[in-house]
């Protein structure tokens, strides 16, 4: 018994002695040795760790801190990994975990992101624009109506496992993508390819796929046979989606191509190295990349997975992390106030909406419509909501797609005015508060908000709140109303939202179809009530141009129509929020989201 | 000849004791036995309301696996390829009566097999037992070892000093830490040590050089360190456990800081220690030898059911920490509705819950003769 409680007076002074030792070393360390304690905890955060041995030795013992510079050559796969570089690993703070790296696997921007710096496509983006720029393709032409696409591939790069690229690799990875029934698409182990109907149209042998075949020609050439024109075929290709991943890599992993325990294998500025679930992926440096001038900077990445923009906020003043994206609106101005952080601009490219159901009273009649669009202030809303950062939006085309808007466009400037005569022309000069569906049915007028926050509607609720109150300065009274994303999104497909609806798109490629046509091509009809097969025709043949002058006359006249017509009232074009440290140089990011990181440095 | 009969006897005597020791131990384990029967009615009915629940929220697997843009085609096609379109708990509509989605969980799960995550395609085994688990493990025991420590040490010293400065002020801690909301506690710590200080990191398990460093073995980071002869891991690891635990830890330290004083006062009051008293012991003695051995069959009940407690406050904590376990996980899975990985994910917990609190009911019935094993 004795012993007993003699082992429990140990263990009870043993806690405490665990209690307090982390307290007392920090406080130690932070009296004596500030910046190495930040460096060993935050990779890079401070001047002082040059000497990166250093950085263990500051938290460990002396003994360990030997072992500790010896260890990091022994892990899993490491090559001639340079050890001494761990400090100077570049820290991004990612808006959460990949569903996979296998680029063509997966639609999210958390995912794109890091497998665009491990494989790469065809073509590129010039940075921070929307301009098609070569990449492992050199050059591309088409046939004369665009049906068919030659690309000529560089012959001096190999995959980062060492398969070559060449044709039979962009073949490979295209049949993966776009045929249903090719060897090494591993769909029935659960790969879906959900991005290959958005761009493709639907899988090979579908209604509506504009795939037809992809061959190789030779070596270094590889043939695209599309069933109808696309002369913006080499926009698509751009995206991040369409990443080249090792045949080699994707036939040995199968269906497990992507996930933590395999990663990617691409011909990138870096190469995968670990992803710990639920917390980074690290990449290091490819030191034999093909392309000397533009290899990466630092000599690894880690993306890690922060969910909450808040914590991503404080992350990065702690110094934590380098540089993140999708932050708070409201981030803008401490970070801007902070003397160790910066705002990084980008140009927005996207376009929040209020769309207005065509099916239901009033929103049938034009002029009901046109009077709200001029009873909304959307300069008031991007104060209020957006810091005033981004630009009133005047059409759905963002600023990378202006030369395709009408040059003698007439947008419905904020006149309140003007609303009510409108109104009292189409016999409501008193306002409205209801709206009668199709069967006859009265009810309130909604205005439905989404429950989320997007870069275009970054707080959907006070939006919609100033919508409210300005529609009833002319007198329409709207009653306020969101549900679970999930099913706002399906309901807005099976067009079973019925009043107002606030949504927003982000572009993924420079094609003023993925703004025009997604919003009022035949899938507006289900979803708000706009018929108009006069303008999906010309939309359809603006598309398939092949001289971009005429390309432009035709998108410029459907502007107009829509302008007219305005079955969708647009608000505003808002950029995401960005952020680094001060001493971060080379990151420019891309409206698409989907940049490289291998220009970017710390500066010291 | 003489020494026969007490021989005999002595036989018999020991024989009898043996047999009256058998008979204690198998009513023990015919006690313990019917506690661990007692678990499967809890469990089917947990399996029940967690299926049911996840089907009557709203929201579908099939959109956020495949984006928002996807078609309902699209949508339909993969809740096929998942069984999300086979009926809940019978079939009548042909086919396999008993191919059912809640059927096919209950026999899967029984016999270990967990299946796959929707989103990561990855199986749920290797996902909760390597990686999650262990996480919440570590970060739950750290918080225990911080909540026992500190609340008992509390409870005896608020006590043995009532009705002064310090046990008013430990009290009154006490209550606020109750009632304080863990993740407003956490986001403070993280701007006052992280943010502000720098004195710790505001989240991860582990630096990235030393993730980056090392191979896990238990996903115990503690251990593995240790496991590994890698003590910086080690170090590492608790410097990063040093604010989610101490987070986590707020609610039960006070718990059982609370509870430790009121049984030590009960206890203190009592005859046999003023004789303890007056026999002379020191008065550490006195608290200690005899106060607090006495005071501490409540106190263990308590702990018991923080135990359980601190998993469902890991999900809290983890949220605001980033923290890999089960907790982050489970908010995953719900947000992307998938199905198989929050089954089985609170299956799990509701698992280790309920044995954990079984075994604290064992041992006190153990540990105290008032007890009775019926």
């Amino acid at each position: 018994m004795a012993s007993l409680i003699q082992r429990r007076r140990i263990i009870a002074l043993l806690m405490t002695l665990i209690l307090l030792l982390p307290l007392v070393a920090a406080c130690g360390e932070a009296a004596t040795t500030p910046t190495a304690e930040s460096a060993a905890g935050g990779a890079t955060a401070t001047p002082a760790s040059e000497s990166p041995t250093e950085a263990p030795a500051a938290t460990a013992t002396t003994d360990n801190a030997a072992q500790a510079t010896e260890e990091p050559a022994a892990p899993t796969e490491a090559p001639a990994e340079p050890a001494g570089d761990d400090s100077k690993f570049l820290v991004f703070g990612g808006s959460g975990e990949p569903d996979s790296l296998d680029s063509m696997d997966t639609t999210t921007g958390v995912a794109l992101i890091v497998t665009r710096q491990m494989e790469e496509g065809l073509l590129d983006f010039k940075p921070g624009t929307l301009e098609v720029v070569p990449k492992l393709a050199t050059k591309w032409e088409a046939n004369d109506d665009a049906t068919e696409w030659t690309f000529t591939l560089r012959d001096d790069v190999t995959f980062t496992d060492g398969t070559p690229f060449n044709a039979d690799a962009v073949v490979f990875n295209f049949k993966r993508l776009l045929e249903p029934d090719f060897e090494y698409g591993y769909r029935a182990e659960g790969k879906t390819y959900a991005i290959a109907p958005d761009i493709f149209g639907g899988y090979a042998g579908e209604d509506n796929t504009y795939y037809k075949n992809v061959e190789a020609l030779d070596e270094n050439t590889v043939k695209f046979t599309l069933t109808r024109p696309v002369p913006l075929f080499p926009n698509y290709l751009a995206a991040a989606y369409f990443g080249m991943s090792s045949p080699e890599a994707v036939k040995k992993a199968g269906a497990k191509y992507g996930t933590p325990e395999v990663g990617g294998v691409g011909t990138g500025p870096f190469i995968f190295e670990r992803w710990d679930p639920g917390q980074s992926v690290t990449l290091v440096r490819n030191e034999d990349y093909w392309d000397k001038a533009n290899a990466a900077k630092m000599p690894g990445v880690v993306v890690r997975f922060i969910g909450e923009a808040p914590q991503r906020l404080a992350e990065l003043e702690a110094g934590t992390i380098d540089f993140t994206i999708n932050l708070t609106a409201d981030s803008r101005q401490k970070v801007e106030s902070s003397s160790n952080l910066k705002i990084v601009d980008l140009v927005p490219f996207d376009i929040a909406y209020l769309s207005l159901d065509m099916n239901v009273k009033p929103f049938d009649d034009v002029k009901v419509r046109q009077a709200i669009s001029y009873a909304i202030d959307k300069n008031e809303i991007l104060d209020a909501a957006y810091n005033g950062v981004g630009t009133v939006a005047d059409d759905f085309l963002p600023d990378g797609l202006s030369k395709f808007r009408p040059d003698d466009l007439e947008p419905y400037a904020y006149d309140p005015e003007k609303a009510k005569e409108l109104l009292a022309e189409a016999g409501y000069p008193d306002g409205f508060s209801t709206m009668v569906l199709t069967d006859g049915t009265e009810l309130p007028l909604e205005l439905w908000y989404m429950p989320v926050s997007r870069p275009y509607y970054p707080d959907a609720k006070t939006v919609a709140e100033l919508f409210a109150a300005q529609l009833g300065d002319v007198g329409i009274k709207v009653e306020l109303k969101t549900e679970d994303w999930g099913v706002y999104l399906d309901n807005w497909d099976a067009g079973a939202k019925h009043g107002m609806v606030m949504l927003g798109w982000t572009g993924d490629y420079a094609d003023p179809n993925n703004f025009l046509f997604t919003h009022f091509g035949p899938g507006n009809e289900k979803e708000a009530g706009y018929s108009n097969p006069e303008l999906w025709e010309l939309l359809t043949k603006a598309g398939a141009a092949t001289s971009e002058a005429e390309s432009i006359r035709m998108f410029q006249e459907a502007g107009k129509m829509i302008n007219n017509d305005l079955p969708r009232v647009p608000i505003v074009h808002a950029p995401p929020v960005l952020a680094a440290k001060q001493t971060l140089e080379g990151w420019i990011p891309n409206p698409t989201g989907g940049e490289s990181f291998a220009p970017i440095s710390i500066q010291k | 000849m003489v020494g026969e009969t007490p021989r005999s006897t002595r036989s018999q005597s020991y024989l009898g004791r043996l047999y009256g020791a058998l008979l204690v131990l198998g009513r023990v384990l015919a006690y313990i036995l019917r506690r661990f029967i007692a678990i499967i009615p809890v469990l089917l009915g947990i399996s029940l309301l967690v299926f049911l629940l996840l089907r009557t929220i709203p929201g579908d697997f099939a959109i956020v696996a495949l984006g928002e843009r996807s078609t309902p085609e699209q949508r339909a096609a993969l809740r096929h390829q998942y069984k999300l379109d086979r009926p809940w708990f019978i079939d009548l509509e042909g086919g396999n009566i008993f191919d059912t989605q809640y059927v096919n969980f209950i026999a899967n799960f029984v016999q270990g097999d967990f299946g796959e995550s929707l989103k990561t395609k990855r199986a749920i085994s290797t996902e909760l037992l390597k990686e999650r688990f262990p996480a919440t493990l570590e970060l739950s025991f750290f918080a225990l070892l911080i909540a026992v420590g500190v609340g008992v040490t509390t409870g005896v010293l608020a006590a043995t000093r009532r009705g002064s400065w310090l046990d008013a002020g430990s009290m009154l801690l006490a209550l606020i830490g109750v009632s304080i909301p863990i993740f407003w506690l956490g986001l403070m710590m993280q701007y006052l040590f992280g943010v502000k200080l720098h004195w710790f990191d505001l989240s991860q398990r582990l630096s990235n050089e030393m993730l980056r460093s090392f191979e896990p073995i238990t996903g115990v980071y503690t251990l593995d360190g240790i496991l590994r002869g890698r003590l910086d891991v080690t170090w590492d690891a608790i410097k990063h456990l040093v604010m989610p635990s101490i987070a986590l830890a707020t609610v039960p330290m006070a718990v059982i800081a609370r509870m430790t004083r009121s049984a030590m006062l009960e206890v203190l009051s009592q005859d046999f220690i003023r004789t303890a008293r007056s026999k002379g012991l020191t008065e550490s003695t006195t608290i200690v030898r005899h106060g607090l051995r006495n005071a501490l069959i409540p106190v263990i009940t308590v702990i018991g059911l923080q135990m359980g407690l601190l998993l469902g406050g890991a999900v809290l904590t983890e949220s605001v920490f980033s923290w890999p376990g089960i907790g982050t996980w489970l908010l995953e899975g719900i947000k992307s509705r998938d199905y198989p990985v929050v089954q089985t994910g609170v299956m799990f917990v509701a698992l280790v819950f309920v044995v954990i609190n079984t075994l604290v009911d064992i041992s006190y019935a153990l540990f105290d003769p008032r007890i009775q094993h019926r």
